[in-house]
C-alpha cells in the first residue's frame, strides 16, 4: 500500500505531471483574469447578469457585480504568476462550484435566462448543459492545480527561494 | 491535502478582502459606477429593458383584443409557445425579426395594434423583438413588460 503511495507521489512530483499543472494553472488564470475584466468593462450589464439567475435577493445583486469580477481578476492573476498560488485554485475552484450550483438550479428550474458565465450581456449565451459540463471540468482541473501544483514557474517560489539564498 | 486547503483559505481571505477594496473604490471613482444596492423592482426593470420604446398595460391589450384591434407576437420559444399563448399571436423570436419583419408590416397596415410579449418583467425578448423590428424600419410595435405570466395571472383567456 504504501508503496503504491509512494509511485502516485512521484508520479505527480514528476516533471512531465508538474508541467501539464503548469500550463492547467496558467490556463485556468488567464481565463478568469479576462472573463473578470470583461465584466468590469461593463458593470451595469454584468449586474443585470447576475440579476438573471434570480438566486440572490434583490440588494445583494450590484454589490456582487462590483466584487466578483476583481475577486476573478486577482485570483487569476495569482494563478498565473505563481503567487498564493493553494489560494488562487481555491478561489477559482470555490466560483466554479458555485456557477455549477447556479446553472444547476436554472437548469432544473427550467429558467430561461442567459448564461453570463463569460460575457456580461445577458442575453449572449443561453444556459445549456454544455456549459455545467465545461463548469464542471474547469472544476476539476482547478480541484488538480489546488491540491498538486508544486509552483514550478512560480513566482512565489522564485522569490522564496532567491530570497533564501542570500539570507 | 487538508494543509493545501488551510493555506489556501488564508490565501482567500486576504485576496477576496483586496478584491472587496479595489471593486469598492474602483466602483466609486469610475464615471461607469454603479449604485451599490440597485433597484430591482419590476418597475426599474421594465425602464431597463423597454424604457424607449412604447408600453401597453395588460388591461389595455385585453380591452384592445376584446375590440379584435390587437395582434400579439410572442417573443418566447416555440416550446413555450406551443404550451400556451394569448389569442391572436403568431410566434416570433427577436433572431426571426430580420426574416418575418413583413408579416408585422402587413400586420399594422390592416390597422391593427401589434403588442409584443414574453414570459414576465424580467424577460427582455419583448423588448428585443420590438426594437429589432424599429430598426428594420417596422413600426410602431407596442411591447407588453408583465407578459404571458401576467396576462394568466389576471385570468385572462388563451390558447
Amino acid at each position: 500500500m504504501s508503496e503504491q503511495r509512494h509511485a502516485v507521489k512521484e508520479l505527480m512530483d514528476s516533471k512531465g505531471f508538474q508541467a501539464v499543472v503548469v500550463i492547467v494553472r496558467m490556463a485556468l488564470g488567464i481565463m478568469f483574469t479576462y472573463a473578470g475584466l470583461t465584466k468590469i468593462i461593463a458593470p451595469a450589464g454584468f449586474a443585470l447578469a447576475v440579476y438573471n439567475y434570480h438566486i440572490l435577493p434583490a440588494p445583494l445583486v450590484n454589490i456582487t457585480a462590483i466584487v466578483l469580477p476583481w475577486v476573478e481578476v486577482i485570483a487569476g492573476t495569482c494563478l498565473v504568476l505563481g503567487l498564493w498560488i493553494p489560494g488562487g485554485a481555491l478561489i477559482v475552484s470555490g466560483l466554479l462550484f458555485v456557477f455549477a450550483i447556479a446553472l444547476g438550479f436554472n437548469l432544473a428550474r427550467g429558467l430561461d435566462v442567459a448564461c453570463g458565465c463569460f460575457s456580461s450581456s445577458p442575453t449572449a449565451e443561453k444556459i445549456t448543459w454544455w456549459y455545467l459540463l465545461r463548469d464542471g471540468s474547469l472544476l476539476v482541473a482547478a480541484l488538480g492545480v489546488l491540491f498538486y501544483d508544486r509552483g514550478l514557474f512560480a513566482l512565489q517560489k522564485r522569490v522564496i527561494s532567491s530570497s533564501s539564498k542570500t539570507g | 491535502m487538508m494543509e493545501r486547503i488551510r493555506q489556501g483559505m488564508v490565501h482567500a481571505f486576504w485576496m477576496v478582502s483586496l478584491a472587496v477594496i479595489i471593486g469598492t473604490v474602483f466602483n466609486m471613482v469610475r464615471p461607469a459606477g454603479i449604485p451599490f444596492v440597485g433597484d430591482w423592482s419590476p418597475q426599474a426593470v421594465t425602464e431597463l429593458y423597454a424604457g424607449d420604446l412604447e408600453i401597453i398595460t395588460i388591461d389595455d391589450a385585453f380591452a384592445l383584443l376584446s375590440k379584435e384591434q390587437a395582434l400579439f407576437l410572442d417573443a418566447r420559444d416555440k416550446e413555450a409557445f406551443d404550451a400556451g399563448h394569448l389569442p391572436n399571436s403568431v410566434n416570433m423570436t427577436p433572431d426571426q425579426a430580420a426574416d418575418r419583419y413583413e408579416e408585422v408590416r402587413t400586420m399594422l397596415k390592416a390597422g391593427k395594434t401589434v403588442i409584443a410579449y414574453c414570459y414576465d418583467v424580467d424577460c427582455p425578448l419583448g423588448a428585443d423583438l420590438v426594437r429589432d423590428l424599429r430598426d428594420l424600419g417596422v413600426g410602431p410595435v407596442k411591447v407588453m413588460p408583465e407578459g404571458w405570466t401576467g396576462w394568466l395571472d389576471r385570468g385572462y383567456p388563451y390558447e
